[in-house]
């Protein structure tokens, strides 16, 4: 056995409730190399340890459970299941807009999240936002979009639908991240140049389903460059020294907060307040002291969801008005 | 949550009946494992905020991708750790601005205390101390630190992750450790 299993054993021992003194006593011949590492390691695994917060576990574990009932829904593919599906959903939108026009186009935005137009009315928003070219403009889009998200919580409560409220939480969620985008690419003065902030495409079913999972079955042969032969993507660049620290998000550098998860302040109108941020703020005023009212009439199956959706709406009016700020 | 909860056979049942439709299969695997990914989230990422996402991702990906994966020996912590490692990649991979600064930041806390042992020990270490200490280290003595400890992953699991001997693996462990103690200058 050489120290390397030393230490391992001694590892595993500790880990298994022995004291690092009775472990020491096992391995005398090593006790003067092993003590410092052991103290070390101690001191590594406590730090490592920590719990997710129980707020975030309960409202994860209520997010996921919602998804996988949404799942449910989805093994046959009959024509409505197929518009639901996400990758379908933009191009069904856009051949809407172009082949139909305006007629069906409002069909789907009149939807609801339990409907089977809504991931056309999502779609059909993604393309606006990214059809259109100012910044300005868009920020009006996400105003507009950001009501029509209140309205669908607010009916999905009153029709007691917690896992459809998640679903619009989660594109609330999104809109903060492309506003914040949004807001970063005015205040630096290029928003004509810039990419039009995308929302995080938030399919009909779960809160987030970005990019796919690599392959989960052991490789047979070489890995593809980028990632080594167990399919975990190779960290050498990003992993290493300066360059891979966690940076902040654009929306930390705000003045409200608005992530995702916190609740938002919004500011207070006052003399040199603008009428667009006036209106803005008498908006959020309306629309948060409705879903309060829900919330507190909620039945307590429905609470967790609403109080979540309250939050995202608080933040992405933090975000917005953030953005007018900017402006 | 805790892995300790399912023995192998329990959990390979659990997965067969997960990938045969049983919601309630997976959200016990979901249970099991949440708590060991979001730890291994939060060392890797030194941000709980960020980690508390990505680790709903992992879990949101894993259930989508479920018909996929293939027992074949394999726990399906390991993929779970493999969508959670590829998911912060490719986060750190889109982030542009402003990485120097926590390392710097990192350092000058860390350097600054490291003098005098006797403040070295006092130093209270967190994970985010933590998580940005172990970028000094190799890649593969970070992966080994961020399995073995955040993910509380087993010696034989870790190599076969990693594509190393145990041996290689319990040598990693060591190195890792001691270049830690280095770093963080503890001396007790």
């Amino acid at each position: 056995m050489d120290f390397d299993d030393v230490l391992n054993e001694c590892l595993e021992r500790v880990l298994h409730g022995e004291t690092i003194d009775q472990c020491l006593s096992r391995f005398p011949q090593y006790a003067d190399k092993l003590k410092p590492l052991l103290d070390t390691w101690l001191q590594v695994k406590k730090a490592v340890t920590v719990d997710p917060r129980p707020e975030f576990r309960a409202n994860a574990r209520l997010q996921f459970q919602a998804a996988l009932n949404a799942s449910e829904s989805k093994p046959k593919v009959g024509f409505l299941d197929w518009l639901k599906q996400p990758q379908w959903a933009a191009v069904t939108a856009f051949a809407l807009l172009i082949v139909l026009g305006t007629t069906t186009a409002a069909l789907a935005n009149g939807s609801m999240p339990d409907q089977a137009l809504y991931p056309v009315k999502l779609a059909v928003e993604t393309i606006q936002i990214s059809l259109t070219p100012s910044a300005e403009s868009r920020g009006e889009l996400y105003a507009r979009f950001l009501e029509r998200r209140i309205e669908e919580i607010t009916r999905m409560a009153e029709e007691n639908k917690p896992d459809k409220i998640l679903l619009v939480t989660a594109r609330l969620n999104s809109m903060v991240s492309a506003i914040a985008s949004l807001t970063t690419a005015t205040l630096e003065n290029d928003t004509s140049k810039s990419a039009a902030p995308q929302e995080t495409a938030i399919p009909a079913t779960t809160p987030s389903q970005a990019s796919p999972v690599p392959a989960p079955t052991a490789p047979t042969v070489a890995p593809p460059p980028g990632q080594n032969q167990n399919g975990f993507a190779a960290t050498s660049p990003p992993m290493v020294g300066a360059t891979d620290a966690p940076v902040a998000t654009a929306n930390a550098t705000l003045p409200f907060s608005a992530e995702p998860g916190n609740v938002a302040t919004l500011p207070e109108a006052n003399e040199t307040t603008s009428p667009s941020t006036v209106a803005m703020l008498n908006a959020a005023a309306a629309n948060l002291a409705r879903l309060r009212d829900l919330l507190a009439s909620a039945p307590e199956s429905e609470s967790p969801a609403l109080q979540n959706a309250i939050t995202a709406a608080e933040n992405t009016y933090a975000a917005l008005l953030k953005y007018l700020a900017g402006k | 949550m805790s892995q300790t909860e399912l023995s192998v056979q329990e959990e390979e049942g659990l997965v067969r009946r997960a990938k045969e439709g049983d919601k309630h299969a997976f959200s016990r695997l979901y249970e099991t494992h949440f708590d060991r990914i979001y730890r291994y989230v939060v060392f890797k990422t030194g941000d709980r905020i960020e980690a508390e996402d990505m680790t709903q991702q992992v879990f949101l990906k894993a259930y989508q991708s479920l018909s996929g994966f293939n027992l074949k020996g394999t726990p399906i912590s390991s993929w779970f750790f493999r969508i959670a490692h590829n998911l912060i990649v490719d986060n750190l991979r889109k982030k542009t601005k402003q990485e120097e600064n926590q390392v710097m930041s990192f350092d000058e806390t860390v350097i600054a205390g490291g003098e005098d042992p006797q403040t070295a020990v006092e130093l209270s270490l967190d994970v985010e101390s933590l998580s940005a200490a172990s970028r000094l280290l190799t890649d593969a003595q970070q992966e080994v630190i961020s399995l073995r400890f955040a993910g509380d992953m087993p010696i034989a699991e870790v190599a076969r992750i990693m594509g190393k001997s145990e041996g290689a693996v319990k040598a990693l462990q060591h190195a890792a450790i001691a270049a830690l103690r280095k770093t963080l200058q503890v001396e007790q």
